[in-house]
């Protein structure tokens, strides 16, 4: 049988292009090139200029201690979780129990760190006066701290329950077609304790398959914006932001500036990479250097009572911040000497209710359309490449190009080019942008699930003489229902959180609730925030749940291959 | 081949999906106003007025609530950039900087504010302030919506008096230390305090000349003079700051947040009606008191701009026209409403348009000294971009 490419050409042109040439469009003004400023010249001055501003090595240095050190933490930390709870079986309640704080927006998460950490925050609240003596919020620098410590931290935990999740659905995989049990057991009849057995023998064999997702992670860190400006150092801050605030400086030469920058954070990315690798290659080392049951044991025992605590930190601090967002949600005035709210006002919900139709309605089917386009061209693009391997394996390798390319550096540029093309249409271009997002996500929760079906059920349906539209309708479409139901879900989920492609592909004239809750996040009412956030955390449930119930998984389990 | 027309299916399926949604957009009558949209009660405002051109002129206004408005000038800009004669912006909230900016680009639409036929209600004549923006003329490229003073609040239930100048608020920090601070200058509340504090310490100096240096273009000469007072006084200042100094909020918003959690005890706005209503929304304690500095405060009028390409400018007029009249003008000012001070010339108003104005409700919160004010004059725009970087250059790490 041929192999159609068309659809594999469609799918990764469609996300390619967009993401290269945005960068591209991006990069051009940092070197002079910006014709709507009448600059043509080409010139290296823009980067001397920034080299030599204030703060330029430290924003640096910032970027890259914070993000490599936070997914270090968020990755050791998982490691630990996975190698402790592994042989307790409870690896996948564990992973659920976390996927709160994976839904719940970044701003939000930052503004509940704040609500538990700050001066003014929870805890000291409890303590004061009787024990702390404090009857005004003490004068202590964090967060916010200088070494961005508290910042670090806070991505760290934003991160774990991502990095589990792709442990998890990692580890199933392994399970299913390596002998990775008799490994286990081989391990432990020679000394090694379950422990130290899934560390040096076990994770060689997970980490390969979840490196590209890890390299995604640490470059969406080294790029984001809402924990580092909320919990981060003001002076200097990160890359990205400084890149934010040159884009919003009305002073239109800062464009150039800003377009420098987008090349610094690339470059930043890479570096991010670069001294993960090395990371990788010392724990490699480290790994070798403990291959041996007694050493191993002696250094992870004390490891293993620590886990549990951390867990209890890390569930106990969501709990607290999500127990803070919905209070804030209907808190009246709430002076620092009082624990809770001195009175209780549904005021938020009732204007957030009064003024959400026509954001919720947009953020609803933009999302459903782009996440059934997403499907509709993934599914294809598999079936097309069934037959070949080696072109859906590429196809899974570019896919990644938009996750390692940090958005709001190519963001500017694709809403640029697309705009320009689709100037009839601002729909148009808001839904192009979000495929750009949400295809590869899509993707990568099919490709795995596709590649695991059981090859003899189609061959046999073949030469029974089943056209390849019969086997997939009649063999392959009741066995991936759910899996096209939770990519489903997955890809409607991003899209409700996207902000920069609706806003700039609509040139802003289209409204979802995240957008609205940008807008309002820049007024400030916490109280209105954490409305806003519940709702963003709604929706994706609602649709998550829809999915498990229409592919007949209960409601209130979750999606758990890869979701 | 059965996989390629399956193939075609799903083209032609994708391609209906994306036709159709992109079909149902684009009406004629549509004016899409720009304006920040950080706050729920002016983002209400701006929906009453929708209401009423919907009502009156068939006008269907849409608010693109943005949170920075410098959003909207890069749109147009972008736009320009690609030759776009048809742009999607017909009406933005702005001033200052923002509207320096575009003018410079030239992505303005010339002349046409002060044909407006509410625009006599304005006395410009009379109230100088109306065609000048920032000191830049506005030579009828934007309409004026509204006035803005820097007002400062305090909590009350902490202290009773608060500190009435520039200096008597260093003296305040010291005897309460770590209780104020001011954004970043980045921001536009943040740069506004420096330049408060710019023009307070200069009043008095014997330097007449240099004093209106301020309002004419960028000097450096001039700059390094008048600022030098300025640096010690931030010197000093800072080191009794919240955070010592070392950390800014990045916004007016994360002022208020603090304020409300009493990290600290005094604060600054630019809108005096801003204040009454966040204490009834719970953003700011009860005990919250407003005021106005005895030296002055830093005063400005906010406008609404068209772009040079605005797809719907005729719409647009009408807007601005509505946003000017005293109907409009005087439920903008109600504090309930947001309290934002008319730039219409009660003088030139009849006695029924007059009486829309009146209002008896105070509220505690609101400011008790609104009456005999000095305004302070905003500084020439060519001034901000070497203030800004002087001050990063000395605190900034």
């Amino acid at each position: 049988m041929t192999i159609n490419k068309w659809p594999a050409v469609l799918l990764c042109s469609l996300i390619i292009l967009p993401a290269l040439g945005g960068s591209i469009a991006v990069v051009l003004p940092a070197f002079g090139y910006l014709p709507a400023l009448e600059q043509t010249q080409f010139t290296f001055s823009i980067f001397n200029q920034l080299f030599s501003s204030q703060g330029f090595y430290s924003s640096v240095r910032l970027t890259i201690m914070s993000s490599v050190f936070s997914i270090l933490i968020a990755v050791i930390t998982s490691l630990i979780f996975a190698a402790y709870y592994y042989e307790k079986r409870k690896l996948a309640s564990l992973s659920t129990s976390l996927r709160p704080l994976l839904v719940l927006p970044h701003a939000a998460a930052a503004i509940a760190i704040g609500f538990v950490l700050a001066p003014s925050g929870i805890l000291i609240r409890m303590l004061s006066p009787d024990v702390t003596g404090f009857v005004l919020p003490p004068s202590w620098a964090i967060p916010n701290d200088g070494f961005g410590l508290v910042m670090t931290l806070s991505l760290a935990l934003k991160e774990i329950p991502f990095i589990m999740l792709l442990m998890v659905s990692v580890i199933y995989q392994v399970q299913r077609t390596s002998l990775f049990n008799q490994y286990v057991s081989a391990a432990q009849s020679l000394g090694y304790s379950a422990f130290s057995s899934f560390i040096l023998i076990l994770w060689p064999q997970i980490y390969p398959l979840i490196r590209l997702p890890i390299f995604a992670v640490l470059v969406y860190t080294s790029a984001s914006i809402e924990i580092p400006l909320i919990l981060g150092p003001s002076s200097p801050s990160t890359i990205a932001i400084t890149l934010l605030t040159s884009l919003n400086d009305v002073d239109l030469q800062q464009r150039l500036t800003a377009s420098a920058l987008a090349v610094v954070q690339i470059l930043v990315s890479v570096v991010s990479i670069f001294i993960w690798i090395v990371i990788e290659k010392l724990g490699e080392k480290s790994r070798l250097m403990l291959a041996h049951p007694n050493k191993a044991n002696t250094i992870f025992a004390p490891i293993k009572y620590i886990v549990r605590l951390l867990f209890f930190i890390i569930v106990g601090f969501m709990l607290i911040a999500f127990f803070g967002i919905c209070l804030l949600s209907i808190a009246g005035h709430w002076p620092f000497k009082s624990v809770l709210p001195l009175n209780f006002t549904l005021q938020n919900w009732m204007s957030a209710i009064h003024s959400i139709q026509t954001p919720l309605f947009n953020g609803l089917w933009i999302g459903l359309t782009v996440a059934l386009v997403c499907l509709g061209l993934c599914v294809t693009t598999l079936e097309a490449t069934s037959s070949s391997i080696k072109l859906r394996a590429l196809v899974t390798k570019l896919i990644y190009v938009p996750l390692l390319i940090p958005m709001v550096v190519f963001m500017f540029g694709a809403s640029f080019i697309v705009t320009l093309y689709f100037e009839f249409s601002p729909i148009f271009s808001v839904l192009l942008l979000h495929f750009v997002v949400v295809a590869p996500y899509v993707w990568i929760a099919l490709v795995q699930q596709y590649e695991d079906l059981d090859p003899r059920l189609i061959s046999v349906a073949k030469t029974l003489g089943a056209s390849q539209m019969k086997v997939f309708v009649e063999v392959k479409l009741p066995l991936l229902k759910q899996t096209f139901a939770v990519a489903f879900a997955l890809g409607a989920s991003i899209s409700f959180s996207q902000y920069l492609p609706t806003l700039l592909g609509g040139s802003g004239n289209i409204d979802t609730i995240t957008t609205e809750a940008v807008a309002l996040a820049s007024g400030g009412s916490r109280r209105l925030i954490s409305v806003y956030s519940l709702i963003q955390i709604i929706m994706p449930m609602v649709v998550f749940s829809i999915a498990n119930l229409i592919s007949g998984r209960g409601l209130l389990r979750g999606g758990n291959k890869l979701a | 081949m059965v996989l390629n027309s399956y193939l075609k299916y799903v083209f032609w399926g994708f391609l209906a999906l994306f036709s159709l949604t992109a079909y149902s957009q684009n009406n004629v009558t549509t004016v899409y106003f720009h304006a920040w949209g950080g706050s729920p009660q002016i983002n209400q405002y701006i929906n009453w007025v929708g209401e009423e051109v919907e009502r009156n002129h068939g006008i269907k206004l849409k608010h693109v609530k943005l949170s920075n408005t410098s959003d909207a000038v890069t749109l147009v800009l972008t736009q320009k950039a690609s030759n776009k004669t048809a742009g999607t912006v017909d009406l933005i909230w702005l001033n200052g900087e923002n509207f320096a900016s575009m003018a410079e680009h030239k992505l303005l639409l010339e002349s046409w504010a002060e044909d407006l036929p509410n625009f006599r209600l304005t006395n410009a004549l009379d109230n100088g302030d109306i065609t000048y923006d920032f000191g830049v003329s506005t030579l009828g490229r934007e309409s004026p919506w509204g006035r803005a003073s820097l007002v400062f609040y305090y909590n009350s239930e902490h202290f009773t008096v608060p500190p009435s100048d520039i200096n008597a608020l260093l003296a305040w920090a010291k005897t309460v230390p770590y209780r104020f601070t001011y954004p970043h200058v980045d921001d536009f509340i943040g740069i506004s305090f420096v330049k408060y504090a710019l023009l307070a310490l200069n009043q008095n100096a014997d330097y007449e000349s240099d004093k209106e240096l301020l309002f004419k273009p960028y000097d450096e000469e001039a700059f390094n003079r008048v600022t030098k007072q300025l640096w010690q006084y931030l010197d000093q200042l800072h080191s009794v700051m919240w955070r010592k100094g070392q950390f800014f909020v990045k916004d007016s918003g994360w002022l208020k947040r603090l304020f409300d959690d009493e990290e600290i005890l005094l604060s600054y706005t630019f809108s005096a009606g801003e204040i009454p209503s966040a204490v009834d929304r719970f953003e700011l304690p009860k005990a919250t008191r407003s005021y106005f500095m005895e030296d002055g405060s830093l005063s400005n009028v906010h406008f609404v701009t068209i772009p040079f390409n605005a797809p719907n400018a005729e719409g647009a007029k009408i807007v601005a026209n509505f946003l000017l009249s005293p109907v409009a003008q005087a439920k903008k000012s109600q504090p309930s409403v947001w309290g934002d001070a008319t730039v219409l010339d009660s003088t030139v108003l009849n006695t029924q348009q007059r009486a829309l104005f009146l209002s008896d409700d105070i509220h505690p919160s609101a400011a008790s000294n609104s009456a005999n004010t000095r305004k302070l004059k905003e500084l020439h725009p060519t001034w901000i971009v070497p203030l800004k970087q002087a001050w990063k250059a000395r605190y900034d790490n």
